[in-house]
């Protein structure tokens, strides 16, 4: 789609620019995918604020919205919450604020998983212990078969970043996570190792992310605590 | 679990190829609550669209001219009120204050009530009524109803001020959750009701009401009743102590749970009369436990069952009140300054203004000294505890004083004082 074109051109350029300077397709995915993410951090950290300052709304109003549901029903119910709502000066449509982040990084996604799947460059280009970043890794032999190591080394540090994230957001949306990252761990099996490599890469960097909001986050909570 | 199937098919309807793979955990969570939103947006709307379709679909007749800008609008959701109306709309009327009575029962006692400057209408009820109340062109509203703008009666924009009074010695503590928040004024009792708003109003950050303390105009209108009626005849044909048991309806009521030991105690004892007041609505909620506390203690020389409209006469002939958390426990406290035995209902606070506060209200905390609060271990000394309350009431007089000062001032003059405040609001609106 030429929505996503000047970002694909983006990574294109990044990435012959890289491989210019080392000589290496695999390190240069590993560069261009900690130069996109370093150039995102603003745009993460404006989405995780306005994400948070909708979490913060929506923590406020729970206990309220439990004893309303625990006693009224119907039409009366709904009345309650309508009022709640206006008392916090708050509107269900206000959520849709915290996507704007999303709507922002789309692109990123769409234009990058684009390029690298067509990306001819890498094919037949060994990197470390993979033969072949054009192609699934078939790192672990088992029997008759060969078992990709990368999707599982990438759905590890997607948990783990799950993990940490985990700690700021409710249950619920813990476990929504937790089943989100195995999804993709089943979907990307077989992607090639290439595109594995730089997602792995994604989401070393998310963890490091994540682990820096929650200790924000932490920071923040005892600041409030402390001044409660 | 319909979230995240829903999660699932939105990404693939969203996201060409296989890109959802970049989502790390901070978008994925971000997708999620954008589709939890969405999902609860539409909801919401949806319920808006059809709640507000009823609206518009009841019975349209009864309509009053909604286009004439009325002066003061009385408004009663039914005859139950008309006693705490009565006084204002008397005072209203010889003053010459023009105003109008809008009620939603047709057989309101009100609208038989022959005044010289005040009209009177049925208006329907439910929607027809809410269609008239939130069209109204007015400049002062004073109602009993609550809730507004939070139920269905909203504001409506060409009415300059709204008003609420209480109708009842307790506390509106027991008002639902934000029932007087919109209102520009409240009409109280005394200082305890002023003391929730307060607190409230400082919790939620919201604008500070005018509170008026009248007084209790239902109260006044009993009074003189009191004063004109004949009430001094022999109930019991025997002089002993009266006992009036005066509970609320419903499980936590003290017929309900206590009902049979609490009766077999007392008119084996042959101590006391006994007079069983039950809640009105007993008899048709709770009708199988009325029909088998009734055929097990039958009226007698020394029980009677009172049934009757007035409560005059029962509180009248009571020499001490046995009740839980009945409206008619201050009632009985302020006409006929006698103590009453509370057996401690469970006060169920959820969903109410009683959450919101940081410590029980005045004529909960007064329970405990306007006579004994009692638990079910105390029932099998109830008769001592009775003959005890009777014998000393020394304290009793300085409680009451208190307690008229925070639930029920100036006896006689609610009234009076109502109608000052309206006439001084409208004033200030000129």
């Amino acid at each position: 789609m030429i929505f996503f074109y000047p970002i694909e051109l983006l990574m294109k350029f990044l990435l012959e620019h890289f491989f210019s300077l080392t000589g290496s397709y695999g390190i240069s995915l590993i560069l261009t995918s900690l130069t996109i993410n370093t150039v995102m951090i603003p745009i993460f950290w404006y989405a995780e604020k306005l994400q948070q300052r909708e979490r913060d709304i929506q923590a406020a109003m729970r206990p309220k919205i439990q004893e309303y549901k625990s006693v009224f029903k119907g039409y009366e119910l709904h009345l309650y919450i309508q009022n709640l709502y206006k008392h916090h000066g708050y509107h269900p449509v206000y959520a849709l604020r915290s996507l704007l982040g999303l709507f922002i990084q789309l692109p990123f996604f769409v234009a990058t998983y684009n390029f690298l799947s067509h990306y001819g460059a890498v094919r037949g280009v060994p990197f470390l212990f993979i033969d072949d970043l054009g192609k699934p890794d078939m790192l672990i032999p088992l029997m008759n078969y060969h078992i990709n190591l990368l999707p599982f080394v990438m759905t590890g540090f997607n948990l783990l970043a799950s993990f940490v994230y985990g700690k700021m957001i409710t249950r619920a949306e813990q476990i929504n996570i937790y089943i989100i990252a195995l999804f993709f761990l089943v979907l990307l099996y077989a992607s090639p190792s290439g595109l594995l490599l730089y997602w792995t890469c994604n989401n070393i960097f998310s963890l490091f992310k994540s682990m820096v909001f929650a200790w924000q986050l932490e920071q923040r909570q005892k600041k409030q605590n402390n001044g409660a | 679990m319909y979230y995240i199937i829903g999660i699932f098919l939105i990404y693939f309807l969203m996201l060409p190829d296989g890109a959802y793979a970049y989502l790390d955990p901070g978008s994925g969570s971000m997708l999620i609550s954008a589709l939890v939103a969405l999902v609860t947006i539409l909801i919401f709307m949806a319920k808006n669209f059809i709640y507000d379709r009823i609206k518009i679909t009841g019975k349209k007749s009864n309509i009053p001219d909604l286009k004439r800008e009325y002066n003061v609008v009385v408004y009663s959701e039914g005859g139950q009120y008309w006693n705490v109306f009565l006084p204002v709309l008397s005072e209203l009327d010889a003053r010459g204050v023009p105003s109008v009575y809008f009620t939603s029962r047709e057989d309101d006692p009100g609208l038989q009530h022959e005044f010289k400057h005040i009209e009177k209408q049925y208006i329907g009820e439910g929607n027809n009524a809410f269609i008239v109340l939130n069209r109204l062109r007015a400049n002062f509203v004073l109602m009993t109803t609550p809730g507004l703008g939070v139920l269905q009666i909203k504001r409506s924009k060409w009415v300059k001020h709204y008003s609420h009074i209480t109708h009842s010695t307790s506390t509106c503590a027991t008002y639902k959750a934000y029932s007087l928040d919109y209102f520009d004024s409240v009409l109280v009792g005394g200082s305890a009701d002023r003391e929730i708003l307060r607190e409230l109003e400082a919790k939620r950050k919201s604008q500070k009401k005018q509170i008026e303390i009248i007084g209790c105009a239902y109260l006044d209108i009993l009074r003189s009743k009191l004063k004109n009626g004949q009430y001094d005849y022999e109930l019991f044909s025997s002089k002993r102590p009266t006992i009036l048991i005066s509970p609320t309806w419903g499980e936590h009521g003290l017929l309900n749970r206590y009902g049979k030991q609490i009766l077999s105690l007392l008119t084996g004892a042959g101590d006391f009369n006994i007079i069983v007041r039950p809640h009105p609505q007993s008899f048709m909620s709770e009708k199988k436990l009325m029909d088998d506390l009734v055929a097990n203690y039958p009226d007698s020389d020394n029980l009677k069952w009172d049934r009757e409209k007035d409560p005059l006469k029962a509180m009248y002939h009571a020499d001490l009140m046995i009740s839980d958390f009945s409206g008619i426990i201050y009632d009985f406290l302020f006409l006929f300054e006698r103590p009453v035995l509370t057996f401690k209902a469970q006060f169920e606070k959820r969903g109410r203004e009683a959450m919101d506060l940081s410590d029980d209200s005045a004529d909960i905390k007064l329970l405990d000294r306007i006579g004994r609060t009692l638990q079910e271990s105390d029932i099998p000394e109830l008769i001592s505890i009775i003959k005890s309350s009777l014998t000393d009431q020394t304290s009793l007089p300085g409680v009451i004083r208190e307690a008229q000062e925070a639930l029920a001032q100036f006896p006689g003059e609610a009234g009076k004082r109502a109608a000052d405040f309206i006439e001084s609001v409208i004033k200030k609106q000129n």
